[in-house]
């Protein structure tokens, strides 16, 4: 019928033109979908590599006390509880008889009280680490009523408060003196004393030169497309089943773990807060295979290279002599170095080309980090975290198609 | 092409050589009128790349609209298909085959979401007591001359429900009596007869149009 086709003449080129909230609301919605799926897909990794973090760190702090750094440095230290508003001066320092055994025999505890101060002297050539003699004190201890004094290889390590009352530790103005000062006035709170037979580890230097190795662990992405000759299948008939004519069409796409190494220096600038830069390499590649008929088939292999400049900001959380823990964030800028495009086909020749990168790609990251103190000067650290890269109109990567992404960085850093 | 240097000799296969290229033409920001061959296009989607996700909407959209508009006869709810349409398409569009227009197998992708709403919201139960009233009405394709695109799909969508279903499957979509009966879980005659009527009623509102 003629109305019939010339109505369908019209119609099929009908068009109506959405309001552009369609597509905003569109966006939104896979926008949402795919980061519950990253989420989901990184959940795991993020989740396991917290944990590890966490529980390194508490191991390395669980013995160790937190104002141990202050004592280290200087080998010596004074303890002082607080002072009551009245403070009667009948106390005695006593070194109960128990706590005699757990000297060890190398090391010699002896008392003695002269003009008021009670004084214990330990002294010893011990190379191991030695409980003190837990001092029982009584009633309202005079301040600086008790030192105790060791030999010049004894270092104290830690000093651990048996009751709930308030130390603070303190350094002893003559540095020259071995001496430890055992102030308190609390009643009835024994102090043990540990001491160690290491030399005290140095105050660790404010400038530190990192030079480091370190790895994007992105996981590989891959991603298969597939068009098959099947037709589209309306939901209560058949009729809308293309005839298909043998046609298929298969994109299989591969994006190996990016691979990066650096060198980084970080300079403090206030209290906990250093600044970070350096030169960082970066290789990727991707494999692009398609396949467009049985017998003919093409693989694309994208090799890519960038120099970049990283500019961290560092924040020390806590550290302790052996462990450190710290936050970083920062941004990377980026300079392509190279951009091979490769192709190898069936029956069709190879062939490769060339081309520049547009300069600065920009990417942001932020993570925390860990480090581990092999000696004085020389750490082992690790920085997980996660980089999101920004569309700055760089080739095809796995950074243009998963932009967000975990890495981890593990490095070996001087302190200079 | 400058710096690009190519040491392909292009064979047969030229056109799918030039699918792969043409992608990295765009890296190269090399302008090209269309960023993106139907087959990258479809792949990118695949792929689930925004960019090609964004094109491919830009591309289609408003003949989707158009589509979804004249089955639901109201555009706020054909442009709520037309954002769910797109959002089920771009999982599904690994599904097309390949063959035959891709914009064919949308238009069918919507008319399929267009009738699983109206299926959903059951508005497709006719009266089955219609007699098949063939009224013949002089064609007159005169009063179509006149008529922009516009208003044609603006009258379509005012239908009452059951004709335009009917008449957009087979007038415009090209189903037969007994397919749509199936699709619509109804008779063949019931079909028939809402068509002739939906004609009726179309041509009365076009020349009640084209006589003002």
């Amino acid at each position: 019928m003629d109305f019939d086709k010339n109505i369908k003449e019209i119609i099929e080129g009908a068009s109506e033109l959405p309001d552009s909230s369609v597509w905003e609301r569109i966006e939104g919605t896979m926008r949402r979908r795919s980061r519950r799926v990253a989420y989901f897909r990184r959940g795991a990794v993020l989740v396991a590599s917290a944990a590890a973090v966490v529980s390194l760190f508490m191991l390395g702090t669980l013995n160790l006390h937190k104002q141990d750094d202050n004592h280290l440095n200087q080998g010596q230290i004074a303890v002082v509880s607080e002072r009551p508003a009245s403070a009667p001066s009948s106390d005695k320092l006593s070194v109960p008889a128990s706590s005699a055994s757990k000297v060890s025999s190398s090391v010699s505890v002896s008392e003695s009280v002269a003009s008021g101060v009670t004084t214990v002297a330990i002294s010893g050539n011990n190379n191991q680490c030695i409980d003190l003699p837990e001092f029982k004190v009584n009633n309202n201890l005079n301040l600086s009523s008790s030192v105790a004094q060791i030999s010049d290889n004894i270092h104290l390590r830690s000093v651990k408060q048996a009751n709930n009352s308030n130390v603070v530790i303190s350094e002893i103005p003559n540095s020259n003196s071995k001496a430890i000062s055992l102030e308190k006035k609390i009643k009835n709170s024994p102090y043990t004393l540990t001491f160690a037979d290491e030399e005290p580890v140095k105050a660790v230097k404010k400038r530190r030169i990192s030079a480091g190795v370190y790895t994007n662990i992105s996981s590989p992405h891959r991603s298969l497309a597939q068009m098959y000759s099947r037709g589209f299948d309306l939901e209560n008939t058949q009729t809308f089943m293309a005839a298909g004519a043998p046609y298929s069409l298969e994109s299989d796409s591969k994006y190996y773990t990016p691979a990066s190494v650096g060198v980084q220096l970080q300079i403090p600038v206030a209290g906990n807060v250093s600044v970070g830069t350096g030169a960082v390499y970066s290789f990727l590649r991707s494999d692009i295979k398609t396949t467009v008929s049985d017998s003919y088939s093409y693989t694309l292999i994208s090799e890519i290279q960038y120099i970049g400049i990283p500019l961290n900001l560092i924040y020390n959380i806590q550290a302790s002599r052996s462990l450190r823990l710290y936050a970083n964030l920062g941004a990377m800028f980026e300079k392509g170095l190279n951009n091979s495009q490769k192709v190898t086909g069936t029956g069709n020749g190879d062939g490769e080309m060339k081309d520049g990168i547009d300069p600065v790609a920009l990417s942001f990251n932020g993570g925390i980090g860990i480090e581990y103190m092999l000696g004085k000067s020389l750490g082992l650290y690790a920085d997980p975290g996660l980089s999101y890269f920004m569309d700055t109109n760089q080739p095809l990567s796995i950074r243009t198609v998963q932009p967000l992404q975990f890495k981890c960085e593990v490095g070996i850093r001087l302190h200079l | 092409m400058g710096k690009v240097n190519y040491f392909i000799t292009f064979t047969n296969i030229r056109a799918a050589y030039y699918t792969f290229f043409a992608s990295y033409l765009r890296t190269m920001d090399i302008r090209s009128a269309e960023p993106y061959t139907e087959i990258e296009l479809i792949n990118g989607c695949v792929r689930r790349d925004p960019k090609a996700q964004k094109y491919l909407y830009e591309k289609y959209s408003s003949k989707m609209l158009a589509v979804c508009y004249r089955y639901t006869g109201n555009r706020d709810e054909a442009q709520d298909l037309l954002h769910d349409g797109f959002i089920s398409l771009f999982d599904k569009i690994k599904s097309y085959s390949g063959t035959g227009s891709f914009e064919g197998w949308m238009r069918k992708y919507f008319v399929n979401v267009s009738l699983m709403h109206l299926r959903k919201r059951d508005i497709l139960k006719f009266p089955e007591d219609f007699s098949t009233v063939d009224r013949e009405i002089s064609d007159n394709p005169s009063v179509l001359d006149n008529i922009a695109v516009k208003d044609l799909l603006k009258l379509i969508a005012s239908m009452p429900t059951g004709f335009r279903t009917v008449f957009n499957l087979y007038v415009i979509e090209g189903f037969s009596h007994q397919e749509i009966g199936k699709m619509l879980n109804i008779t063949e005659s019931s079909s028939r007869s809402q068509l002739s009527r939906a004609r009726e009623w179309l041509k009365d509102s076009l020349s009640g149009l084209s006589n003002k």
